[in-house]
């Protein structure tokens, strides 16, 4: 038996949690940084903040769900893992591309967003919702590929 | 909405605009001067009532930096204490003294802050005269008979072999001396020379030639003399920084007087603004505004019972920009903060709360999708409800989440999610069972994965044709009967006949359903090209907007129903990491290991699944209503009432029963 198929499966895992990770990484920390300027002049606003420097990490999130669902799939939580062939390990890999890419360019756009956001937050607090949505805007994508990704992945027959 | 017009007696403004301050709801607006009238300039008093409110405002906050305050999150859910008019007034008699607490406290900060730089000060000349500590004669040393001391520093390590290495060469005559390094960095060299007072100007030039400088502040005493005052000084700055400190502190049973007063302020500004919009001339004084129709006659009757008033109501005309108040039972005006944050209803919409907040909480419980969630939430928001009892816009909110968490138990039930799949991993890791159905309608984590999928699109397409029924309402309402008909029966048509065939690809539909609704997806199709277009002139201007119609229905109606899948990628987020979670909780064998492990991983897990999902819940609701339903349907830009009121977060006064 060859094991290609399952080298490429969990590379397909690999590659979704960690380009949505880096990406929701790089985000949290843009907005991150946003917020730190902001709380240093005025602390109260914490909460506020926090919930906008959240948003971007949802895509880590994303990526990480995709990983494991490919784990319970191949059935290596279980330490034996089904013995794929390479074409069904290149349909796993190929079923975590969209969540690995969305994710990651997902996450920095959303990282933008919600830094701006955290602008509004400092000049109209009142407003944060609305920085909120629009930040969410973004994730609408990162959504949508979550979804083809793990339809794909919980679609496949390996028997 | 009513226009409310009120002529009185000069003598009284300040008291009427007083009482409707008090009954809050009266929106003061401002109108074209009438000849002979003239306005009141209120606005130094304004700025003086802003001061002294920031003033305030400060001193709250540097008592709270030093003495927080005690209280709770369930205390910020609590209604404003209710207190009693002549309390007010005996409280803002007391405003004077509540504003020398706040000087004294602000006083007490400001000798704080320079205590502390003095502090710093000190510390820095500590660290500059220790270098000296070795030398045991004052740096201001005067010379003697004979001899004179040089005191110094070079910027570079230097030793006694190396100075008089030096200074050999540069002064080979001069023997008669001696240096002593009192203290040797890489950065700095303290050096007391002693030399003949004839040859001192010679040596000391030499000396400087390799970098020698006098320090800046020579002494008169020993240094330890001069380091131990400067440390009895802090101690004394130190000592002083305590009884600031213990002074504020003891202020801290003024808070709520300072908070009244930060509101009293609020409160004064308020009606110096209200006062600006009405026009007086010296005997009598003209006021307009709006005041709701249910209102209208009780307040007007409390107004003529009390003052000697001219008071008229009429109904405001088209033109004018009629402020908006919602108006909902519970279930509706729950989510009115929502709505608001979209905009306000405009003057041809009608109140969309009622029906939005339906599929508020139906899409919100969807997206969150755990019994357990659910449940917390429930628990939560009615403790607080019967706890605190929180009143207007807290309590909106509170209600918000109570019925989102009641749905969100239903849908966790249907979609058999309880903490994940806690039941199952208990069954199977504790109990020796087989995992169990859980859910009692789909399970979208498993075999019903595509029909969850086709119900999340069917309920978009009955959120978005109730949008459109709204819409045709609208237009029926203001007299477009035909356009109210054929626009909405088209779209519900074109779109209704054609949802089936698209699920056909995905499930399986009767060929008997298709082949009718491929017919009604036709009517439809044709009736958008023959109708959309009609306020276009001549036949191919119409036909043309027709088709332009259709390409935007199509492709709208397409993108916008396939973004309810949202409703099935964050149900399915929140179930699987919550079952991901049990399963890392309970993967070592060892059954102790396992049950730390599994309470630790539980709560931890669970508290960060539900933080980041009722985050992502609320906000792809609110997109839901706001792009694919209010754009239906909704034109907005309506100005939300804002009546001249208390604006106060302390108290709020008991509804008056005596006639003051």
């Amino acid at each position: 038996m060859s094991n290609l198929g399952l080298a490429l499966a969990i590379a397909g895992a690999a590659i979704a949690a960690l380009l949505s990770g880096m990406g929701s990484a790089k985000g949290v920390g843009m907005v991150g940084e946003a917020a730190a300027g902001l709380i240093s002049e005025d602390p109260s606003k914490f909460t506020k903040v926090l919930i906008l420097q959240i948003l971007p990490g949802t895509q880590g999130l994303y990526g990480f769900i995709t990983a494991i669902m490919v784990m319970i799939k191949i059935q290596l939580l279980s330490g034996s893992p089904v013995a794929l062939t390479t074409p069904q390990g290149l349909q796993v890999f190929a079923a975590c591309l969209p969540m690995a890419f969305v994710g990651y360019f997902s996450a920095i756009g959303q990282a933008k967003v919600a830094a701006s956001g955290v602008s509004v937050v400092a000049k109209k607090p009142e407003q944060q919702s609305k920085a909120m949505v629009l930040s969410a805007m973004v994730e609408t994508y990162a959504v949508l590929a979550l979804l083809i990704s793990l339809l794909i992945i919980l679609r496949l027959n390996f028997d | 909405m009513k226009k409310i017009e009120l002529i009185s007696t000069t003598g009284n403004s300040k008291k009427i605009i007083d009482f409707l301050q008090r009954k809050g709801l009266v929106e003061v607006t401002g109108h074209e001067l009438p000849e002979g009238m003239y306005t009141f300039d209120t606005s130094y008093n304004i700025s003086q009532l802003e001061k002294f409110k920031a003033v305030a405002q400060n001193a709250l906050e540097v008592l709270g930096s030093y003495s927080p305050e005690a209280g709770s999150l369930l205390d910020s859910f609590k209604p404003p204490q209710e207190i009693e008019l002549s309390r007010y007034l005996d409280m803002a008699d007391d405003a004077d003294l509540t504003m020398d607490y706040c000087y004294d406290i602000l006083d007490c900060q400001h000798s704080i802050t320079d205590a502390r730089a003095d502090i710093i000060r000190l510390n820095t000349a500590i660290d500059s005269a220790s270098v000296w500590r070795e030398l045991d004669i004052p740096t201001k040393t005067k010379p003697t008979r004979f001899t004179k001391t040089l005191i110094g520093t070079f910027p570079d390590r230097q030793t006694e072999q190396s100075i008089k290495e030096r200074l050999a060469e540069l002064v080979p005559d001069i023997e008669a001396f001696d240096a002593e390094v009192v203290y040797s960095s890489d950065v700095q060299s303290c050096v007391a020379v002693v030399c003949l007072k004839s040859e001192a100007d010679r040596l000391s030039e030499a000396l400087r030639s390799f970098g020698f400088v006098k320090p800046a502040e020579l002494y008169d005493r020993p240094i330890d003399e001069v380091i131990g005052e400067y440390e009895a000084k802090i101690e004394k700055d130190k000592k002083e920084i305590d009884e600031l400190t213990e002074k504020i502190i003891s202020f801290a049973d003024k808070r709520q007087d300072i908070k009244f007063v930060i509101d009293y302020f609020e409160i004064r500004a308020d009606k110096y603004e209200a006062l600006k919009n009405i026009s007086a001339t010296d005997r009598v004084f003209y006021l307009s505004g709006y005041i709701p129709e249910k209102y209208s006659e009780r307040v007007c009757g409390q107004l003529e019972e009390r003052f000697d008033v001219a008071i008229t109501l009429t109904d405001p005309s088209e033109d004018d920009d009629i402020p908006v108040m919602l108006e909902n039972n519970d279930f509706a005006s729950a989510v009115e903060g929502i709505t608001e944050m979209y905009s306000m209803p405009g003057k041809n919409d009608i109140d969309p709360n009622a029906i939005m907040g339906f599929f508020y909480y139906v899409f919100f419980g969807m997206m969150f999708s755990d019994a357990g969630y659910g449940l917390l939430m429930v628990i939560a928001t009615l403790a607080v409800l019967f706890k605190c009892k929180p009143e207007g816009q807290k309590k909106k909110t509170v209600l918000m989440y109570l019925y989102c968490g009641i749905s969100t138990v239903f849908w966790g039930l249907m979609f058999g999610s309880f903490f994940g799949d806690v039941i199952n991993t208990v069954r199977t890791n504790y109990l020796g069972l087989d995992a169990m159905r859980l859910h009692l309608w789909l399970n979208p984590q498993g075999d019903d994965l595509m029909l969850t999928m086709i119900y999340c699109f069917l309920f978009g397409i009955i959120h978005l044709f109730v949008g459109v029924g709204i819409k045709g309402f609208m237009l029926w309402r203001q007299g477009d009967k035909f356009g109210a008909i054929v626009d909405t029966l088209s779209i519900y048509l074109a779109v209704g006949g054609a949802a089936p065939i698209c699920a056909g690809m995905i499930i399986d539909i009767p060929e008997a359903v298709t082949n009718v609704c491929k017919y009604l997806a036709l009517a439809g199709v044709a009736l958008i090209i023959l109708t959309a277009g009609r306020a276009s002139k001549g036949i191919f201007g119409k036909l043309g907007a027709g088709l332009y119609a259709l390409y935007n229905t199509v492709s709208g109606y397409l993108s916008d129903v396939l973004s309810y899948s949202r409703l099935l990628a964050l149900g399915l987020v929140t179930g699987i990491i919550g079952s991901v979670v049990n399963m890392m909780g309970t993967l070592p064998g060892n059954m102790v290991l396992k049950t730390v492990l599994f309470i630790v991983v539980f709560v931890v897990g669970h508290a960060i699944n539900f933080g980041i999902n009722v985050i992502g819940a609320y906000v792809h609701t609110n997109r839901l209503q706001y792009v694919e339903f209010f754009s239906r349907f909704y034109e907005g830009g309506g100005v939300a009432f804002n009546p001249l009121k208390v604006n106060s977060k302390t108290f709020k006064f008991k509804e008056e029963t005596n006639n003051e």
